[in-house]
């Protein structure tokens, strides 16, 4: 069942994820909390209402879109998962991505610019 | 929705309009929420009528011509409607509840239902349990560009 379409190649580099989750996980919470009210065409000629509730029970990601969930960084300096979560600030990941091929600048020099 | 033997008896919508008319009665329409141009925030609740977002500045709308159009757009498929429609149909109905009436308790996995955490879910929280319409829902995620290139998953 489609939830969500979340936009874009740009947008979606893993930056705030929690933004576009937010609709989804207010159904969520509604469903798990309060239950809505729904009614059963296979039970008494239709006529069964009962309280319906779901629980998220598992998760699916791919690798790179599992990091980005448990909040690691997937790009950049110590984008290696055995780095675990010893990794440094987002910005030193952008510092690297926008890096032109040809400087020479050294990245702890750059790290401090962020 | 459109059964293969009624597809001759029931002609297909003359127009786009009509056919979303009919989505929507079925419970099958989506919702648009605006959303910051950087993905700060969501333009709903207390915060839909601003016209900037409060934490960069950036506007919410750009002026195309005389009109207004939103910089970005979130399209929502709410969930709740679609698994209430799958209640109305008798023979969806009676499927919902399958996973209460055909357990194998030989202590193999067949299916789902075997597996440990479905139990824990089953003794932890007993009046969830007790209700046999009430489902277990997982999230998957698919399509995402961690790298913003094209060609990656």
């Amino acid at each position: 069942m489609l939830s969500l379409i979340i936009p874009g190649e740009e947008s979606m580099t893993g930056d705030n994820m929690d933004t576009y989750l937010q609709p989804l996980l207010e159904e969520l919470q509604l469903f798990w909390h309060e239950g809505v009210w729904v009614r059963d065409a296979a039970n008494f000629n239709g006529t069964f209402h009962f309280k319906f509730k779901t629980i998220l029970m598992w998760y699916i990601y791919d690798f790179p879109t599992f990091r980005i969930m448990a909040g690691h960084v997937i790009k950049g300096y110590c984008r290696k998962p055995s780095f675990g979560l010893a990794t440094k600030a987002k910005g030193v990941a952008r510092v690297w991505a926008k890096r032109k091929p040809g400087s020479h600048i050294t990245y702890s020099r750059e790290c401090k610019k962020v | 929705m459109l059964h293969p033997l009624k597809m001759n008896i029931l002609p297909l919508p003359s127009n786009e309009y009509e056919a979303s008319n009919t989505l929507k009665k079925l419970g099958l329409s989506y919702n648009v929420t605006h959303v910051c141009q950087k993905g700060h925030m969501l333009f709903c609740g207390q915060y839909e009528n601003d016209q900037n977002c409060p934490q960069c500045g950036l506007a919410q709308y750009k002026i195309v011509g005389k009109s207004l159009v939103p910089q970005k757009v979130l399209r929502h498929f709410p969930i709740i409607p679609r698994l209430k429609r799958m209640y109305n149909t008798p023979g969806q109905a009676s499927v919902m509840t399958w996973h209460i009436n055909n357990r194998n308790g030989d202590g193999m996995v067949h299916h789902a239902t075997n597996f440990k955490q479905w139990c824990f879910i089953d003794e932890k929280w007993l009046d969830f349990t007790s209700e046999p319409h009430n489902i277990r829902l997982g999230l998957a995620t698919d399509g995402i560009n961690p790298f913003a290139e094209k060609h990656s998953t």
